[in-house]
């Protein structure tokens, strides 16, 4: 039964090998060219798991160091992206519990701005730039999609970011996540389904 | 499958994770379920909204910090290393440099010891003055001295703790004595405490080591006959007979004199034995006294004394002369007065 998801398939190797080998010697060039190569998408996958832009600078800025310095136990059993993107999960999670112990002592003040998965976003948003009713409606559309993400909990938003975002396989979201096939398929669609019922909720249909 | 089975196979369907039997099954039932055909194309939506979030650029910043933090992490990779596999045409001065240092440090450190090792008497001497010790500790140290005293064979070590032992801060400074003479000093230790017993003792001893060395021995004998302090007084009197000639039967009068001058006495006091017939048998200067033996006849002792008291104060111990008959031996200790002691 073949139940693989191999976008990648065609690929026989790592197109970062060369790259990766090189920074292991001590190429500090090759080095900056995979940070150059990655660190958009890594931010984006930081971001919508943690659900702040600084959060998840941060979280980018420490994977790609983390990596500079492990770069001699990595081996080559994945590819290098699927390896950085299992350091920028894991940190994520750090970085989210950490947030939510700290939110958890902290009161409300109507001067704190609100945390949104964008961002901060003042209690009176300021209309910074002139924006068509279309540009309002994709943003509205957008940020309910956000929001519903946001509402997930943790391990099914992973999955959903990781396959409907990243497009990654799930081979590949199996081997970040260390969690078999089957579960990786029963949480996208329940994460699937979850979002689904929020956005109908929010528009009253799809 | 049933229709709950399908519904939960939809998101597989969509990213084309279904066995070939299950998708044909799927197909089958959708076909035929309205709901399920509106779930699935629900979905779909669903996952072309979430495949719309637009994404966010990285900052221009990003790259700079990051390698920044990175070149750090290598520069302190490097270090380590370099510190561990130096090549050997550096590794090989420094050891020879290290080496070098370490040889001059020891040998300028032993050229500051030695002196010290030569001249132990005299800095232990001032020590002992300077920490003049309580009666009680005394009592104490006196009490411990006795216990290496019956092992005699320990003595071959004695230049070696010597430094470290409190009892030779008592002692004499005399110069280092013959290996079978050694014995000697190792009962004085007892006899000591017996004798003394105190503080005043040790301080008059201490005191005894800054002036001159024979008045002590005959302070010494003073002490009663059969004594133990009299064994005492025998180490000391040994260091004197190696300075001065054996000394006869004869009945012996000490006299001591005080003088400004020593030079200028001494020849006085030769001037003085000439013109009353006597012989000058020897002369020995030690620290800042004289000591001038002579023999005399008996009759002559009083012009003597009297003679001598034009130069200087006489101080007179040892038999009384008018009970001797024939030669007499004296032993004048001229001793200057120094500032000090004025």
């Amino acid at each position: 039964m073949s139940t693989r998801v191999e976008r990648d398939a065609g690929l026989p190797t790592d197109p970062d090998q060369d790259r990766v080998t090189a920074a292991r010697s001590g190429d500090l060039t090759a080095f900056e060219s995979l940070v150059n190569r990655h660190q958009k998408r890594m931010l984006n996958i930081a971001l919508r798991i943690t659900g702040d832009y600084d959060d998840a600078c941060e979280v980018t800025q420490d994977a790609f160091v983390s990596a500079y310095r492990n770069l001699g136990s990595f081996r080559g059993g994945a590819k290098f992206s699927t390896w950085l993107t299992a350091i920028v999960i894991n940190l994520s999670r750090n970085r989210l519990k950490q947030l939510n112990s700290r939110r958890g002592h902290e009161a409300y003040s109507l001067d704190t701005p609100l945390r949104t998965p964008e961002g901060e976003m003042t209690i009176d948003p300021p209309a910074r730039e002139p924006s068509t009713l279309d540009r309002l409606v994709q943003q509205d559309r957008q940020k309910a999609v956000q929001d519903c993400i946001a509402l997930l909990d943790p391990e099914f938003r992973e999955v959903l970011v990781l396959r409907d975002l990243q497009e990654f396989s799930y081979d590949e979201i199996s081997g970040m996540l260390k969690i078999k096939e089957g579960t990786v398929k029963s949480r996208i669609s329940r994460a699937r389904e979850a979002v689904k019922e929020c956005l109908k909720k929010a528009w009253g249909q799809l | 499958m049933n229709h709950n089975d399908i519904r939960h196979k939809l998101s597989d369907y969509i990213d084309n994770a279904v066995s070939a039997g299950e998708r044909s099954a799927i197909e089958l039932h959708l076909a035929a379920c309205d709901e399920c055909s509106n779930a699935l194309e629900e979905l779909r939506r669903t996952i072309e909204q979430v495949q719309e979030i637009e994404e966010i650029e990285s900052p221009a910043w990003m790259t700079g910090k990051i390698m920044a933090k990175v070149r750090a992490e290598a520069d302190q990779k490097q270090t380590i290393f370099q510190r561990l596999f130096y090549p050997l045409w550096v590794k090989l001065p420094i050891r020879t440099v290290a080496v070098l240092f370490l040889a001059v440090t020891a040998y300028y450190m032993y050229q500051n010891i030695d002196p010290s090792e030569r001249y132990p008497a005299e800095p232990m001497g001032t020590s002992a003055q300077k920490d003049a010790p309580s009666p009680s500790s005394i009592g104490k140290k006196e009490k411990v001295l006795p216990a290496p005293a019956p092992e005699a064979k320990k003595l071959d070590q004695e230049p070696g703790y010597r430094s470290l032992d409190m009892k030779y801060s008592y002692e004499q400074p005399a110069p280092p004595t013959p290996l079978k003479e050694a014995a000697a000093p190792a009962p004085t230790a007892p006899a000591q405490t017996q004798a003394s017993g105190g503080a005043a003792s040790g301080m008059e001893e201490s005191e005894i080591m800054r002036s001159a060395a024979p008045e002590t021995a005959h302070d010494k004998t003073e002490l009663p006959a059969g004594s133990a302090a009299e064994k005492k007084a025998k180490s000391p009197a040994k260091a004197h007979s190696m300075i001065l000639p054996a000394v006869s039967d004869a009945p012996k009068i000490i006299l001591s004199i005080a003088v400004k001058d020593l030079k200028e006495t001494e020849e006085a006091i030769d001037r003085i034995i000439g013109d009353l017939k006597g012989t000058v048998t020897h002369k020995a200067t030690i620290s800042d006294s004289l000591v001038i033996s002579a023999t005399l006849e008996a009759a002559m002792a009083g012009r003597l004394r009297e003679q001598l008291a034009t130069l200087g104060k006489v101080r007179e111990k040892g038999p009384a002369p008018e009970t001797q008959a024939g030669k007499l031996q004296f032993e004048i200790t001229v001793t200057s007065i120094t500032p000090s002691e004025k």
